[in-house]
């Protein structure tokens, strides 16, 4: 079709353009490899387990029965049609101290061709005590090839349910280590015994079995290795086997029972027998016993009566001997008092007697004093007459004197009376002159004369008056000493009389008194006999007395005697009564535990009848690979890598698609002349677009070559590497270039850049030729809507205007860039986004919701000594900072129809649960506190059960009971499907108080340990009893980081994609945006801008659709971000949400780098532009 | 006194493989300031080789060139482009105007990188295009944007204003204006203009005619009475 010419101008076509014809093969191998890998992903996964399944003879239907497999079954499976083989397997879950306590362990004896182990290293075991171990259990606990494991049952032994029913030997030798394709991952199921999970198995020969019956049979239909496992028609021919093996199952099932129960039959029936034998003797030997105790009973009886007598009797002795004693007592007072009489009447005599002593002595002294009355009258009766004698001679004296005075007297009066005779006569002269002359009667001489004689003998009587007085006095004192003398003697005379009467009346007292006396003095003699008379008679009864006192104190000798006795007999009586009732209960207990173990050996055979009749049919489960847990995960997981391949590639090939597009486009506008010329010249318009055509189209072939190849092979292995973290004991990774994905990849990528070359060419060659040879006409300049906003665009300074224009010049290099470098940052931010997320789990995990740094188990939180020995340790041990004890125990929560595997933790304290474990919600700013009524729980779980909060869950224990609870919160956790709940909503919902059983540690805030001092801690604590194992929390998080830094293959390998999509896109616009304004370009530099200022005239648009693009990216990458880690998270744990602020400034700085590295790699390509192109006419 | 531009024994040699070409073979010529100078000769005489050394596009094999007492021909990478910066206004033959820029901004956009330029609206009003300074070269017509190329050259202050075949692409009566236009700038501004043609009808109109022929300069002379370009025929 193309001439010699064509074909030349072809090949150097290429030479000369060769980056651009590399650019356009590595977007394609870039997009391809990405789509091919990707989808293959899926199906390599599937087919690495296919192959590894059947390499292994992986089985392909399993058949279970409630009662065992039969060797018979196994051959009536084998003979059913389709089947090649079919074998029974022995297992049994037992027991073995491995590590620091009981481990639970997986023993299965090993088949011939059906699910054959994978051996490490060693040899399959050729005697019954050697063994093949789990790989899984031999890195875990250490142990290696010739090592031995000792096993014993983990059921109660009670039950009767030995080791030596299911194996004949208790110890394994390893001789090989390997791995089952039972199990993928490092899960090793659930058992009903010791921790409740797994830790391992081992293989054994059949012949260390000892059990009755295989647990299980495999079957295997070897037509079904030619099919995927995943595929229907794998599915259509097990389905159809399944019912084969269905349709026997009813007849074998019968045939069963028959044999299960015979030997059943027999063991009731001679136990029977057994225990009817063993009561009859029981009951013999009770009869003699019993007879015994009674003829005890009897004589007890007896010796009672007679106690019982003897003591009525001193009971009679003491009344009567209380009796005597009060009398006798009596009787001692009496005498006493007696006693007290005479003593008191002997001191009131001689009291008498001294008085009388004295009355006489008296007596004696008035009789003196009488005699001395006497005398003193005599003398009174003489004196008295001498005052008579006196008196008569005083009387004398007196008669004289008073004569005299009267006498002088009677002259003085007559003389007065004369004189006052006269006196008058004148005084009336007197008168009667003044009244007749009417003047003084002194003028009148005769009275004047009268009355002076007058006056003279006034005088006379005057001096006589005086004369008189002493006459007078003498007179008054005679009188004056008669009358003395007179009262004197009269006096005296009365005193005498006195004295005499008073002599007679102490004299008639003086008799009085001797009388008396006398009359004393005879009485005092009478009380004394009386006296003597008493006394003698107290005597007497107070010898009485004490005899009877002695009688006495013997007789209470006797009854205290008498009470001893008794007290002894009845100690006697008590003992032997306890020793008859001792006898009496050993009788009783003796009977109730024989009969208990009657009622026992019944009851087991009861129970065994039970059971024998409980016996059902036993029934088949015929059951394919779908119910092995993970072969149906692995499944899953492959499916979500099969979701992930739906999005991805498609972000490639757009952008593969877009850059071959412009590319091509501005290769044909680029030759238009050229076009134009061919056309001229008469070449057909096919013949000419083959060229642009076959260029594309070789080129894109040649990429998706490579790209279906490298991605095919690569991109599965990342991924299955990657699950192999997750799936580690699935050795095989097959990654086959697929075909189907290969044509499709490379289809679509020819589809898309020889359709995006024909488009540009078609544009061209329908163009006249004429018009194609002349120039095109160059892009408009056009105002863009910025320049409408005149107080924006004034502002800009005059490059930036220029740069904005430019942007807007060319649209379709404007989106690409956009796109290529929005695609790109999208990437990093996936890559590094799913690296956050999955290092968020253990980072967040462990950091910021469990923040204890250790966790002990514990044995046994109700044995006080060992958690008081752990409480000590844990006191003096300063590295701890605190402790909290909680309860945590394996449920099942349903809502909603589904239903999840949850943890329920209670802490023993609320309030300290902050310090340990940190309830809060992931994206608003709220701490919880646990409440007394509802269940916290984590986020995931709230997510996979629709739970909001205030909605209500079913919590299940060993599928029977079912308790409700509401959510009260919904926390972050990202490990596991937690829920939480205080100790008092714990007892509501349960009905039951949490046993704790964990302890878990802070050492303290902001304490970290090293890994050795940790490691002394684990041995410490393993040193005490109270403590079954431990977790040190920065152990689980170092092995957890360990574990996905395999991610990290895949962060590389987006980096990588990132970047090579990167320089791809940009180089290729660069080059583009170069050549399509060399002129402008060479005009510019022409103009004298220095090659920086050139540079930065180009940059900059570089540089703000770099900006752009990033924004742009961190968009699509987020939400990108989010779609990946909600397709690939695996169940029970809860990958992080969000990037963190540094990946995407890792992811900016490495977009700007890869910018950057393009932009250098342009500024060469900028200074060789000729200044001469831009003299030159417009081609 | 010395002349403003001095050529001399210029040489200019293109090596294709083993053969050597010489494009310019010992040039001289000397112009003075403020001179309207035309260079013909017919295609491959090796004008465009003169103006490309002159313009500081490229360097001379050989020789001397010599503009305002600095020789050009000894300068080298940003010496040479700041030569071109500052002492020279380029008009070209197809305007090499920015599309996207509108004719003030293409004049502002040569500005931006020089000192001692004049003000971009003052120089377009002197070409006659004050109205159409917010228009884009694309709403211009050919004379219109051979102004806007001038006006841009111009606004400069350049020593030295170099014009390829300026009316290379203009029809007759344009290509008169644009070279009126070069003439009166040349008259009133006292600047000295190249103009590079191969129509030797436009001779009459320069102070001073340089002709080349196959690599030297074959004649050149000074016209005492240079006629305005409007009398001239063509």
């Amino acid at each position: 079709m193309m001439s010699r010419g064509q074909w030349k101008d072809f090949f150097i076509e290429i030479r000369k353009s060769f980056s651009r014809y590399l650019s356009i093969l590595f977007m394609v191998t870039l997009g391809t490899s990405f789509f091919a890998g990707l989808r293959s992903s899926e199906p390599d996964m599937k087919e690495s387990l296919d192959a590894y399944l059947d390499q292994t003879g992986y089985m392909n239907i399993r058949v279970l029965s409630t009662l065992g497999m039969s060797e018979d079954d196994v051959t009536a499976l084998g003979a059913i049609k389709g089947v090649t083989d079919a074998e029974g397997l022995y297992s049994v879950d037992v027991l073995s101290d491995l590590g620091d306590s009981p481990k639970v362990i997986h023993v299965q004896s090993i088949t011939g061709q059906i699910n054959q182990l994978t051996l490490d290293e060693g040899r399959m075991p050729l005697a019954p005590d050697e063994c093949v171990a789990d790989r899984a259990l031999c890195d875990q606990f250490g142990l290696e090839l010739g090592d031995r494991i000792s096993v014993y049952s983990g059921k109660d032994d009670e039950l009767g349910d030995d080791l030596e029913d299911s194996l004949g030997e208790d110890t394994f030798i390893i001789t090989g280590i390997g791995i089952s394709p039972d199990y993928l991952t490092i899960d090793r199921g659930t058992a009903d015994i010791g921790t409740g999970s797994v830790s391992g198995f081992i293989a054994v020969d059949k012949t260390a079995f000892t059990a009755p019956a295989y647990t299980q049979v495999y079957v295997r239909a070897d037509v079904l290795d030619q099919y995927n496992c995943f595929s229907k028609k794998y599915a259509e021919i097990v389905d159809g086997l399944i019912e084969d093996i269905e349709a026997i199952a009813g007849e074998r099932c019968e045939i069963r029972l028959y044999e299960a129960t015979a030997e059943h039959r027999n063991q009731i029936a001679d136990a029977k027998e057994e225990l009817a034998a063993g009561r009859a003797e029981a009951e013999a030997g009770f009869a003699d016993a019993w007879a015994e105790i009674e003829a005890g009973q009897r004589e007890i009886e007896e010796g009672k009566k007679a106690l019982d007598e003897a003591a009525a009797q001193l009971i009679t002795g003491k009344a009567e001997y209380e009796a005597g004693l009060k009398e006798i007592n009596a009787a001692l007072a009496q005498i006493a008092e007696g006693e007290r009489q005479l003593a008191a009447g002997k001191a009131t005599l001689t009291e008498k007697q001294q008085e009388l002593a004295a009355g006489k002595l008296q007596l004696e002294e008035g009789k003196q004093q009488y005699e001395a009355g006497l005398a003193e009258l005599e003398s009174a009766k003489q004196q008295i007459e001498e005052g008579e004698e006196q008196l008569r001679m005083l009387e004398g004296m007196m008669a004289a004197a008073e004569n005299a005075y009267s006498q002088a007297a009677e002259g003085w009066e007559k003389r007065k009376a004369d004189l006052e005779d006269q006196q008058a006569a004148l005084d009336e002269a007197k008168k009667a002159y003044e009244e007749e002359h009417g003047e003084s009667w002194e003028k009148s001489l005769f009275l004047s004369l009268s009355q002076a004689s007058l006056d003279s003998q006034w005088v006379t009587i005057e001096q006589l008056e005086k004369e008189l007085a002493p006459l007078k006095q003498a007179m008054e004192d005679a009188r004056t000493a008669v009358d003395e003398s007179r009262t004197q003697l009269e006096d005296g005379k009365a005193q005498y009389d006195a004295g005499v009467k008073q002599l007679e009346e102490a004299k008639a007292q003086i008799d009085a008194s001797e009388a008396q006396i006398a009359d004393g003095e005879a009485q005092i003699a009478a009380g004394w006999a009386e006296l003597e008379a008493n006394e003698k008679q107290l005597a007497d009864g107070k010898a009485q007395a004490l005899a009877g006192q002695a009688e006495l104190a013997k007789a209470k000798k006797e009854l205290e005697d008498g009470e001893a006795q008794i007290e002894a007999g009845r100690a006697e009586l008590i003992a032997g009564e306890q020793e008859l009732k001792d006898g009496i209960a050993e009788y009783e207990s003796e009977k109730a535990k024989v009969e208990k173990e009657f009622a026992k050996a019944e009851k087991q055979i009861a129970e065994a009848e039970e059971e024998l009749a409980k016996i059902e049919l036993p029934q088949w489960y015929v059951l394919d690979r779908n119910t092995v847990q993970n072969y149906v995960e692995y499944d899953l997981d492959a499916q979500k890598i099969g979701a992930l391949a739906q999005v991805f590639p498609v972000l490639f090939f757009f952008v593969a698609a877009l850059v071959s597009l412009t590319t091509m486009t501005r290769m044909v506008e680029e030759q238009r002349t050229l076009i134009g010329t061919m056309k001229a010249l008469g070449y057909s318009s096919t013949s000419i677009a083959m060229k642009y055509i076959l260029y594309a189209l070789t080129a894109t072939l040649f990429g998706s070559v490579l790209g279906v190849w490298i991605g095919s092979k690569m991109i599965p292995w990342v991924v299955i590497t990657a699950y192999g973290i997750l799936y580690q004991y699935m050795p095989v990774v097959l990654t086959p270039v697929r075909p189907w994905y290969a044509l499709l990849s490379a289809g679509m990528a020819v589809f898309s850049t020889v359709g995006a070359t024909w488009m540009a060419c078609h544009r061209a060659l329908t163009s006249q030729p004429a018009s194609l040879m002349r120039p095109v006409a160059p892009t408009k300049g056009t105002r863009i809507f910025l320049e409408r906003m005149p107080f924006i665009w004034k502002h800009l300074n005059f490059s930036l205007k220029s740069t904005l224009r430019n942007l807007f010049r060319y649209k379709k290099r404007l989106f690409m860039t956009l796109f290529g470098i929005g695609a790109c940052m999208a990437l990093l931010l996936v890559g590094y986004g799913v690296q956050d997320s999955i290092e968020a789990i253990v980072n967040r995990q462990y950091h910021t919701v469990w923040v204890y740094d250790m966790a002990v188990y514990l044995k046994d939180s109700e044995d006080e000594d060992l958690m008081a020995e752990l409480d000590e340790y844990l006191m003096e041990n300063r590295d701890m900072g605190g402790w909290l004890d909680v309860y945590t125990e394996g449920m099942e929560a349903e809502a909603n129809g589904a239903f999840k595997s949850i943890m329920l933790l209670v802490p023993e304290d609320p309030a300290q649960m902050d310090d340990y474990i940190k309830l809060k919600s992931r994206t608003k700013n709220e701490q919880y506190a646990l409440d007394a009524d509802n269940a916290f729980i984590s986020e995931k779980l709230a997510m996979k059960l629709s739970l909001e909060v205030g909605d209500t869950m079913t919590i299940k224990i060993d599928e029977t009971k079912e308790y409700s609870v509401t959510v009260g919160a919904i926390v972050e956790n990202y490990m596991q499907y937690y829920v939480y709940m205080s100790p008092e909503a714990y007892e509501k919902v349960f009905d039951d108080e949490p046993k704790w059983n964990q302890r878990l540690l802070s050492y303290g805030e902001g304490v970290e340990l090293s890994a050795e001092e940790e490691e002394r801690l684990s041995a410490e604590f393993l040193d005490l009893k109270g403590v079954t194992a431990m977790v040190s929390s920065s152990e689980l998080r170092s092995t957890i980081s360990t574990m996905l830094k395999a991610l990290d293959y895949v962060v590389l390998v987006l980096i990588g994609a990132a970047g090579l999509l990167a320089f791809v896109v940009l180089y290729n616009l660069n080059n583009i945006n170069i050549t399509e304004r060399k002129r402008e370009l060479a005009t510019i530099k022409l103009l004298g801008f220095y090659p920086g200022e050139l540079a930065a005239y180009v940059y900059r648009e570089n540089i703000i659709l770099t900006a752009l693009g990033i924004g742009m990216g961190v968009l699509l990458g987020t939400w990108l971000t989010n779609y990946v880690i909600e397709t690939v998270e695996i169940d029970m744990i809860m990958f992080g949400r969000g990037i963190d602020t540094s990946s995407y400034i890792i992811g900016t700085l490495m977009t700007i780098t890869f910018s950057v590295i393009v932009n250098v790699v342009m500024y060469y390509r900028l200074q060789k532009i000729d200044m001469i192109e831009s003299l030159k006419s417009v081609e | 006194m010395a002349a403003f531009v001095e050529c001399i024994d210029v040489q200019k040699i293109y090596k294709m493989g083993e053969i050597q070409i010489k494009a310019a073979d010992g040039i001289n010529f000397s112009i003075e300031k403020g001179e309207f100078v035309v260079i013909v000769g017919p295609s491959g005489a090796g004008k465009t080789t003169v103006l490309n050394i002159l313009g500081g596009m490229d360097t001379a094999s050989s020789g001397q060139v010599i503009v305002d007492g600095v020789d050009i021909a000894g300068l080298k990478g940003k010496a040479l482009t700041k030569y071109r910066r500052e002492d020279i206004g380029f008009v070209f033959q197809f305007y090499n105007l920015v599309q996207n820029l509108t004719a003030l901004e293409n004049v502002e956009l040569s500005l931006q990188i020089c000192k001692n330029h004049l003000d971009a609206e003052t120089v377009l009003e002197e070409v006659g295009l004050a109205d159409r300074k917010g228009n884009f070269p694309s709403q211009l017509s050919g004379g219109e944007q051979q102004r806007v190329s001038i006006a841009r050259a111009l606004a400069k202050n350049p020593k030295l204003l170099l014009c390829d075949e300026p009316t290379g692409a203009l029809d007759y009566q344009t290509g008169k204006a644009v070279l009126k236009l070069l003439q009166d700038t040349c008259r009133e501004k006292k600047m000295t203009v190249i103009v590079i043609t191969h129509n030797s009808a436009l001779t009459p109109m320069a102070d001073r005619v340089i002709k080349i022929k196959n690599g030297r300069v074959s004649k050149t002379w000074v016209n005492e009475q240079p006629i305005p370009v409007e009398e001239i025929e063509w």
